[in-house]
């Protein structure tokens, strides 16, 4: 097992949206790991949508993406994760 | 069907015209189906200890027949509706959520009640945690949790999942709500377009209804009163306007309107690289009015000849706090490089005070509550109270001013004393760059939102001070006819062809044109092509709306002649009211414009 921590800024225009929050959550699915969002002083459980739709986050807002898995899952994940909090598209 | 009691239907119901928000496009005629969905409320009853693992079982049962209709549905769909899709998969993911099932069972077996209460309770939580979010597009998205959990709600009480519409004939479809998947269904139905009295244009609703190409018209508060089962309506989801008892010869126009839309659409592409010019060479400037560069593209697609309005607000209230000025100078900076050489106007701060204060309280002016607030600290007003904030922009706009052609426009002046303020600041930031070697473009264009009827007024003074005029209608006509459109009591005296208001924008015109500036107008009344034709007749130079409008304004614009539409502006001036005004335009436009507005 191996767990890696990034900061990451979210710099969707409209922010942690509901289908940025649905891709989160199946990228832990698909990726099999456990994917958490620090955002001040909430840890919470990417695989619950509405937990992540109530960290409010938007665009500018820092967190710390936390994610626990098999060796060669959690960087593939991560970089997913990445991709999904700073894409440009509008939804 | 059935009609309240005491309302009175005659056979011969008079034409109704009502206006909402255009959420999809397309024009569809046909007879309304009014669906009146009962909120449930839900009862309460308590179980014994030995009930409890039962009704667990029921609610799982109830979540499970939910998820699987959910992802039968999906499955009906091709991978190319991937915003519909998305919407389906977040709410598979809600109806799953340990804040829905976990706190549902947990209610159930600690306060031994049935699940309908249980889950009740379970989303007033959800509900309460949604409301305390400030971003209003992520706040919006409880209506999410709500349609996923009404589902759960109709299983459990013994609904069976009808279909939208049995009737076996095509109808439009009217009702409070629709959720994404009701939508979604409506293709199969056969249903011609939906009517719906909450939602806006970023609803999921409404993006679903988009990517399916079914017309609709939602915000109409009170349609499901107004219209019932079997009245004949004609739907028009490109102006969201909606026609009651429409007359055998408004049918007949709109299905010949509908027939041009069609063959318009697909030659848009051809009028997008004509010049905007009437047959007699006058040009116009057909500019866009947008809010993000993400809607660069559609710019780009519909020809616009550059950003007559850039409203700036959206970037104050994209991130968590106020943008610094690296961050504004790189968008603006984008902005202009990408247009250029056209030219890009952006629009200062134009909000209330309160919304910022409410959202970043530190470092900004205490304000008390306004009684008042369209007439209070807000626009230019709050910006002049404000400099920090104001001069952040002001100087991120002047550095990026090299990258393209700016144009800076100031909202809501209303004497000379502000104009000489703002200006002011604007000298003394240029000046501050200057002297620290940071480049600020020679070709600078300065100018002010005609909106409140003293600048109107005092036009021609404040011409003196400014490179052009651009004539807010929006903020104008409530000025002018002390109506709030927000207000349901008095929206219907907001109208736009009040010969008062068409008499200031011609006021303005002369004015600026007698100071030799050049004179836009960047309300909606811009985008719609029948108030279009007025304006144009006014002698505007420049006109900037929503993007899409653009290609129907221009062909407008191009199968006009000049003399032709001073006249129709000059004549609609001298109408007593905006009454005289329509009937005057419903005599005219058919025959100057038959392709537009034929049989009229």
């Amino acid at each position: 097992m191996k767990v890696l921590e990034k900061k990451i800024t979210v710099t969707n225009a409209r922010g942690v949206h509901s289908r940025v929050a649905t891709r989160l959550a199946m990228i832990a699915r698909e990726h099999h790991v456990g994917l958490r969002i620090i955002h001040g002083p909430d840890c919470i459980d990417a695989a619950s949508i509405l937990d992540v739709l109530g960290l409010a986050l938007v665009c500018g807002s820092k967190v710390t993406v936390r994610i626990e898995g098999e060796r060669g899952a959690v960087e593939p994940a991560m970089a997913a994760v990445r991709l999904v909090l700073t894409a440009q598209d509008e939804s | 069907m059935s009609d309240k009691p005491g309302k009175q239907k005659t056979g011969t119901e008079r034409a109704l015209s009502l206006h909402g928000i255009a959420a999809s496009p397309g024009i569809v005629v046909g007879s309304a189906l009014v669906i009146r969905r009962r909120t449930r409320r839900a009862a309460w009853r308590r179980l014994s200890r030995r009930q409890i693992p039962r009704e667990i079982t029921r609610f799982r049962d109830a979540v499970a027949r939910v998820e699987a209709d959910l992802v039968m549905l999906r499955n009906q769909f091709a991978e190319d509706l991937a915003d519909a899709l998305s919407i389906i998969d977040s709410h598979i993911l809600m109806i799953r959520d340990r804040m829905i099932v976990d706190r549902t069972i947990d209610i159930i077996r600690e306060q031994q009640v049935n699940a309908e209460w249980a889950l009740a309770q379970a989303l007033g939580n959800v509900k309460k945690k949604f409301e305390a979010i400030a971003d209003p597009y992520i706040r919006a998205r409880y209506t999410d949790v709500k349609y996923a959990a009404d589902r759960v709600f109709s299983i459990l009480s013994g609904d069976q999942d009808k279909p939208l519409a049995d009737t076996g004939e095509q109808v439009i479809l009217v009702a409070h709500d629709f959720s994404p998947e009701d939508v979604m269904r409506m293709r199969s139905d056969r249903i011609l377009g939906f009517i719906a009295e909450s939602g806006g244009v970023t609803s999921h609703s409404a993006i679903v209804a988009r990517s399916m190409d079914i017309p609709a018209v939602v915000g109409l508060e009170q349609i499901t009163s107004q219209c019932a089962t079997g009245d004949q309506v004609i739907l028009d989801g490109y102006s969201g306007r909606v026609h009651l008892h429409p007359t055998r010869d408004q049918q007949r126009q709109h299905l010949e309107y509908r027939r041009q839309h069609q063959a318009f659409t697909e030659e848009i592409a051809f009028y997008i690289h004509l010049s905007p010019e009437t047959m007699d060479g006058r040009r116009v400037r057909l500019s866009a009015n947008i809010e993000t560069a993400s809607e660069l593209p559609a710019v780009m697609k519909y020809g616009a000849e550059g950003i007559g309005l850039f409203r700036s607000e959206f970037d104050y209230f994209a991130g968590e706090c106020l943008p610094d000025e690296e961050s504004l100078y790189r968008i603006y900076s984008r902005l202009l490089a990408t247009l250029d050489p056209l030219p890009v106007t952006i629009r200062t701060l134009d909000m209330g005070g309160d919304k910022f204060v409410e959202r970043m309280a530190a470092n900004l002016p205490r304000l008390d509550p306004e009684r008042n607030p369209a007439l209070g600290l807000r626009s230019i007003r709050f910006s002049l109270r404000a400099p920090d904030i104001f001069l952040t922009q002001i100087r991120a706009m002047l550095r990026a001013s090299v990258h393209g052609r700016l144009r800076i426009l100031f909202p809501m002046i209303s004497s000379l004393e502000e104009l000489e303020k703002v200006l002011g600041m604007v000298h003394e930031a240029r000046s501050d760059l200057l002297n620290k070697g940071i480049a600020v473009s020679e070709g600078l264009r300065i100018g002010m939102v005609v909106e409140v009827p003293s600048a109107v007024v005092m036009a021609a003074n404040l011409a003196r001070y400014v490179d052009f005029f651009s004539i807010g209608t929006n903020d104008l006509i409530q000025y002018t006819l002390a109506i709030d459109r927000g207000n349901e009591q008095v929206a219907k005296l907001y109208d736009p062809l009040h010969p008062a208001v068409l008499r200031l924008i011609k006021q303005t015109v002369d004015a600026g044109h007698a100071g030799g500036i050049e004179v836009a107008l960047c309300g909606e009344m811009a985008g719609d092509v029948m108030t279009a034709s007025v304006l144009l007749g006014l002698g505007l130079d420049e006109l900037s709306m929503r993007p899409s409008a653009l290609p129907f304004v221009k062909r407008l614009l191009r199968g006009s002649c000049s003399r032709q539409l001073d006249k129709l502006g000059n004549r609609t001036l001298q109408c007593g009211d905006g009454q005289e005004v329509r009937r005057f335009l419903a005599e005219q436009l058919p025959t100057l414009y038959p392709e537009e507005f034929g049989e009229l």
